[in-house]
């Protein structure tokens, strides 16, 4: 043990780890009729937290949002596209956070683990480790069980009779008897393997583990056991915890603090009791919502969203999730090429007797993002105009078809009908609505922080 | 259905890593019984004739074959005209050598080469492929374009070639068919290693810092050698054969004093032509035998790890 | 919900497969039944055998790893289990089990459950990827399922339109004739007058004895055609032999499977199912594909749908989506469903009844509500505990100690009694049966069947 002598050991400081503004763009091929050209996939978009000693993180998502990425990248197992990432950050980082932008950069850029060299990034290795979604490919299948847990050790210098006695004594710590050191992981149980990846993480002592997914491969009865385990461990060890999930029941079981994901961004963050009692992000209320609970008499009023998560190729625009929203208005990145297909609908002449008088419609053009040309066979009179906007307001009015909101104005241009769509600034950022509840939607930031609960609101 | 089940892996369904349970698999099937014992058979018989070839009966120099010019004319098996008499069991064959002797010989010098070659060939392209997908990037571009270009070759003509211009000798023919040999592993072995990549257990061993090296040599190398066993084992009979035609169209330098399968089969096609079927069907049949068992084995191998055959 | 008739009934049934170390004996006499309109769900920790249950009731048990070897299961009027298990037979030789198969009986019975698989009974599976083909587009895949079983239905929608030409019907009759679907036949001889007197011509020619099948076959044929030539009467007779896909069909009962393909797929809730019937299964989202399976397992009407993990690859608010489609087809559609799950949240959500299945045995089946409330056996109550709660915060979770048996060797008497707080000597020794301990509330455990016995 010659390095932890000179690493300054177990800090009390409240701060264990900031993230600011993390990126990773994935480069995809894709492949056109001519050439091959490669695209980012945004999984991880613009990612910052602060994770405080002792507490444990969730972080909540659909499949595909991100959570893997960004639990790789809190550990710096991947490297991101822009970013950085501050372990044990110094007391003038802390005080200084949010006061100087320019400054705050340069002690950022100064700090990151991901401007280490390699030799000092492999002392900080040691105190943070991963466990796996899947104990089926996380424990080499060519090892016995006393070695997988022993070669972190090894690989730190550590003697080997040393090593070995502190590996059987982790897989006592984490309930394994003496006789699994000489098995083999296929001869392993799904709950038996993850005690044995998690006895592996904690090998190294490390201070910060990213857990991600552990219990999912799970059945319930043996899930329970593993999350009392971990429990337990996180109370002896004093480790603080990223727990990746998808499950809301166990989320809330585990965790302190709350961040919920959508494609690549964090759309809420809460402490769990907050965010389970008052979801302010309409994705989170719908998450929430769709939860089963395994109680038939609890009766709850279901958020069934409709369509699917959207590609993180081709995320949309400003809001991400304003396909899907249902409370969706103005600012929240509409384009006209959403637009579009509500026009579609709206303007059908069998469905609205009023426009069967126009003569038909001939094409719709998106201009670009912002503007929508819709052309008629003949130019229409300004009346007939007049008759269309009337009945695009009409339907708006209702509120059904939600991307009508996003029409800034309609008008009659040389006998066409030209729509415009609000241009859209920026995304939402996660905004302080209450003490310590933060979310990233622009109805909270448009009622500057007094808005309620969207459940009050609906 | 075998992966996501909790207790059916527990209860110890049979898995690569084993290697009794491999073996268990390939005894099973009696075909690859059958060619692992007889592949067995003749690397003895050709390690014997190596060390002690006195335990084969044959009682001279094994770098010598006794040539009787006298009487180069093929003389048949002794035991056709004499039952008890077993001193010539395959006959004679020009220029008057013991067809036997020159049998067990040219085994030796047969397995020899392809197992020089093969291996030669696979250690180049597992260390190249392992590389070459561990890294990636410009590496990998470079590795694959570099087996694009020797796959490209054909092989004969370099091997032609090579003979013209370096001299006709079996080692100038092992390195170029080293050469064109080693893309099959390097793109065998890249295949496998960018799947084992991905599993969490290298990323879990990466997350623990291990080196790179350790990583590469240590986790994911065993976990891909089961393909490139496979292959071995049928590149084994494809390079035996290879030699065989080679000779027998008389490329290789083997001669009375160097003899090989294929160079015998050659010169007994003239005798057997007249009559002298011995000088043509020993040879023959071993080459036939060897190259079948071994495929029967590479077969078998190939079963025993295929994970849905192993119920 | 009582008063109902039974739809299926699964009586003791016992399935074993013949494996590696070993004859595992997945199934050791499950009983249960579901009556029309209900949803059973059946729910229990992975290797529990539920899969194993669907697929035997399917007979779907690959012959080359397992058989059914004992019990009984109707399903309206068919015996589903007879013929299998004469065709594959489990042997306990003396070193280790053996399966023997009856070529000829698994080809009878496979003739015989075509009738019944995809029409009256049909199942969704938990992978939709590898259900679906995937090189055929979505409308393919549906309209095919509707040519092998609904053939005489698709005609009476474009007769009841009254938009076909006697023409129209001639080729479609024709079609019925060469599918073989001639109980069809009969069923709208009123509709139309114009090919009425062909029927008794038919009738006449089927029940001839003196010729063959297969000159029955072309003097039927030759009563539609009006212009005979050879090249066709050939064609025609060899899409005769095929009768579950025909290759051949006329454009108009084409049309009319799209038709229908299009109005399944808004069954289950596709936006633009018009697109997505030219789409390839690889271009949609897992949620949409197994919204396209379950289109195709509803294609035919089944009386059943078993749906084995129909959600567990899909994300929560997906599911929430495919959980409302399958309750709509309950309760507007009144179809008869077990659900296979192993999360007790969604089985509390969507079944009426739930039964618990433990390494191969149901251990307890009630209510849902009955079941939630008040579990009687151990493991249920466990299973209950060890969900962290929703509406409270706790701290320690009650686990079941231990893991699920090894089915090659289960433990005697009760398979549970090695992870059970109330482990009594008898369950060491003897298997418990189920009881029932109140009004449709049965349990398997010893507890219970001592008190009764006092
Ligand atoms: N190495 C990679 N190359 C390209 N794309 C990637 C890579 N790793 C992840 N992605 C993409 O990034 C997105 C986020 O992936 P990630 O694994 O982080 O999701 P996740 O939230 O962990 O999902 P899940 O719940 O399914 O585990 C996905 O769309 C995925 O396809
Ligand atoms: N083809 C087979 N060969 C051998 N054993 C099998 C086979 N199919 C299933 N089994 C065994 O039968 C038992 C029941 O399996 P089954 O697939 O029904 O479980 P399940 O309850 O559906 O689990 P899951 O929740 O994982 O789907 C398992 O222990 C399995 O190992
Ligand atoms: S910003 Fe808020 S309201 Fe707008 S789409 Fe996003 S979640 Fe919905
Ligand atoms: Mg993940
Ligand atoms: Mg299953």
């Amino acid at each position: 043990m010659t390095q932890s002598d000179n690493s300054p050991g177990r800090s009390n400081q409240e701060y264990l780890l900031i993230a600011k503004n993390i990126k990773k763009y994935f480069p995809i091929k894709m492949s056109s009729k001519v050439m091959t050209h490669r695209i980012p996939l945004k999984a991880v978009d613009d990612v910052s937290l602060i994770i405080k000693r002792g507490e444990v993180i969730g972080l909540v998502g659909e499949s595909g949002c991100g959570k893997t990425t960004l639990g790789k990248l809190l550990i710096n197992l991947i490297s991101p596209s822009e970013g950085y990432l501050v372990f044990n950050p110094s007391e003038e980082l802390v005080k200084d956070l949010g006061k100087d932008e320019s400054v705050e950069e340069k002690e950022f850029r100064d700090a990151s683990m991901y401007n280490l060299n390699k030799r000092k990034m492999r002392q900080l290795r040691r105190k943070m480790q991963i466990v796996f979604q899947d104990p089926y490919s996380s424990l080499d299948p060519r090892y016995l069980i006393k070695d997988i847990i022993a070669e972190p050790l090894l690989s730190f210098g550590i003697r080997k009779d040393e090593a070995y006695s502190r590996s059987s004594n982790l897989l006592r710590e984490v309930g394994l008897s003496d006789d699994f050191v000489n098995r083999y992981p296929h001869q392993l149980s799904g709950g038996q393997r993850q005690r044995v990846a998690i006895a592996r993480a904690l090998a190294l002592n490390p201070e910060f583990m990213v857990l991600d997914e552990p219990t999912s491969a799970l059945d319930v009865s043996v899930q329970a056991q593993v999350l009392n385990l971990l429990e337990n461990l996180r109370k002896k060890h004093n480790l603080t915890i990223l727990f990746i999930t998808h499950n809301m029941i166990v989320a809330r079981h585990i965790c302190n603090r709350i961040y919920v994901m959508y494609l690549g961004k964090i759309v809420e963050e809460a402490r769990t009791e907050d965010l389970f009692a008052k979801p302010m992000h309409p994705y989170t209320v719908a998450l929430l919502s769709s939860v089963p609970i395994p109680n038939p008499k609890t009766k709850r009023s279901r958020v069934i969203l409709e369509g699917d998560v959207p590609s993180p190729i081709t995320k949309p625009r400003g809001c991400s999730f304003h396909t899907r929203c249902k409370f969706a208005f103005e600012k929240c990145g509409w384009t006209s090429g959403e637009i579009v297909e509500s026009m579609n609908y709206i303007l059908d002449p069998t469905r609205n007797t009023v426009l069967e008088t126009l003569p038909a419609l001939s094409v719709m053009e998106v201009i670009d993002e912002n503007r929508l040309k819709i052309s008629y066979f003949g130019s229409l009179s300004q009346e007939q105009g007049e008759t269309i906007k009337e009945v695009i307001n009409k339907e708006r009015r209702e509120g059904k078809i939600r991307s009508l909101f996003g029409i800034s104005s309609i008008s009659l241009e040389n006998g066409s009908i030209l729509i415009n769509v609000f241009e859209s600034i920026r995304d939402p950022v996660l905004l302080t609505s209450d003490i310590e509840h933060l979310v990233a939607c622009w109805l909270y930031e448009e009622k500057n922080s007094s808005a309620g609960s969207i459940i009050e609101r609906a | 259905m075998v992966g996501a089940n909790g207790w059916y892996l527990k209860s110890g369904s049979p898995r690569l890593n084993n290697f009794k349970t491999t073996f268990k698999l390939l005894l099973r099937n009696p075909g690859s019984a059958i060619g692992l014992i007889v592949v067995i058979l003749y690397v003895a018989v050709a390690v014997i004739d190596q060390v002690y070839p006195r335990l084969l009966g044959i009682t001279t120099d094994i770098n010598t074959m006794t040539t009787n010019f006298t009487h180069p004319v093929p003389v048949p098996p002794s035991w056709l005209h004499n039952f008890s008499n077993w001193s010539l069991p395959f006959g004679t064959t020009f220029p008057g050598i013991d067809l036997f002797q020159a049998i067990i010989k040219s085994i030796r010098i047969d397995l020899s080469f392809s197992v020089a070659v093969v291996a030669g060939g696979c250690i180049i392209g597992i260390i190249l492929g392992l590389y070459s997908a561990f890294f990636g990037k410009w590496l990998d571009q470079l590795i694959m374009r570099l087996t694009d270009i020797f796959f490209s070759i054909p092989f004969l003509v370099l091997a032609i070639a090579a003979g013209f211009f370096l001299g006709r000798s079996l080692e100038i023919l092992a390195i170029v068919l080293i050469l064109v040999w080693w893309p099959t592993y390097a793109r065998v072995v890249r295949g496998q290693t960018l799947s084992v990549k991905e599993m969490s257990y290298v990323e879990a061993a990466k997350s623990s810092g291990v080196n790179n090296f350790r990583i590469m040599f240590k986790h994911i190398l065993p976990n891909t050698m089961a393909p490139v066993i496979v292959q071995v084992s049928f590149d084994l009979a494809t390079m035996i054969l290879l030699l065989a035609m080679l000779d027998f169209i008389g490329f290789t330098p083997a001669n009375a004093y160097l003899p090989e399968l294929g160079y015998l089969a050659s010169v007994g096609y003239g005798y057997a032509a007249i009559g002298d079927w011995w000088t043509l069907v020993f040879p023959g049949l071993t080459i036939l035998l060897l190259a079948l068992s071994m495929n029967l084995l590479g077969d078998g191998l190939r079963d025993a790890f295929d994970p849905r055959l192993r119920r | 919900m009582s008063g109902m008739n039974t739809i299926l009934k699964v009586e003791d049934l016992k399935t074993q497969f013949v494996s590696w170390n070993g004859l595992v004996k997945a199934l050791d006499g499950i009983s249960f039944e579901i009556r029309s309109g209900e949803c059973l769900g059946l729910v229990g920790e992975t290797g529990c055998g539920k899969s194993v249950t669907a697929l035997s009731i399917m007979n779907l048990i690959p012959e080359t790893s397992g058989a059914v070897t004992g019990g009984k299961i109707t399903f309206e009027d068919y015996n589903l289990v007879e013929t299998q298990m004469a065709a594959c037979k489990v042997i306990q030789t003396k070193t280790k089990p053996r399966l023997k198969v009856r070529r000829s009986k698994i080809k009878e019975n496979s003739r015989k459950m075509n009738k019944i698989r995809g029409g009256m009974l049909s199942m969704i599976f938990q992978e939709p990827m590898t259900t679906l083909n995937p090189v055929m587009t979505i409308g393919e895949q549906i309209t095919d399922v509707l040519y092998a079983h609904q053939i005489s239905e698709l005609t009476q929608r474009i007769i009841a339109r009254k938009s076909i030409t006697e023409e129209e019907l001639r080729v479609i009759y024709k079609h019925c004739v060469e599918g073989n679907d001639l109980k069809f036949l009969f069923d709208f001889v009123d509709l139309n007058n114009g090919l009425k007197g062909i029927v008794p011509q038919i009738e006449f020619i089927i029940n001839r004895k003196d010729i063959t099948n297969y000159r029955k076959k072309k003097m039927i044929s030759d009563l539609f055609d009006k212009d005979r030539s050879v090249p066709t009467q050939i064609n025609r007779l060899k899409v005769w032999k095929s009768i579950r896909v025909p290759r051949f069909l006329p454009p108009l009962l084409k049309q009319e499977a799209e038709k229908v393909a299009i109005e399944l797929l808004s069954k289950v809730s596709i936006p633009e199912p018009t697109k997505v019937i030219i789409q390839y299964p690889h271009e949609l989202s897992g949620g949409m594909r197994q919204r396209v399976v379950i289109a195709i397992a509803i294609a035919c009407n089944p009386h059943l749908l078993i749906a084995d993990e129909p959600t567990t690859a899909l994300d929560v608010t997906t599911q929430a989506q495919i959980l409302d489609i399958i309750k709509d087809l309950k309760n507007i559609h009144s179809m008869s469903i077990l659900f296979i799950t192993h999360d007790l949240g969604v089985i509390s959500d969507i079944s009426d009844k739930v039964a618990v299945m433990y390494a191969g045995n149901i251990v307890e089946m009630a209510y849902t509500e009955n079941l939630f409330e008040r579990p009687k056996h151990p493991y249920t109550q466990g299973l209950l505990k060890s969900i962290p709660v929703y509406e409270q915060k706790k701290t320690e979770l009650a686990a079941i100690p231990g893991s699920v048996p090894n089915l090659v060797h289960p433990p005697e008497g009760c398979r549970f009694n090695p992870r059970c707080d109330h482990v009594m000597e008898i369950c060491r020794t003897t298997k418990p049966v189920m009881t029932e301990v109140e009004e449709n509330h049965s349990v398997a455990c010893w507890l219970y069947s001592k008190k009764e016995e006092k």
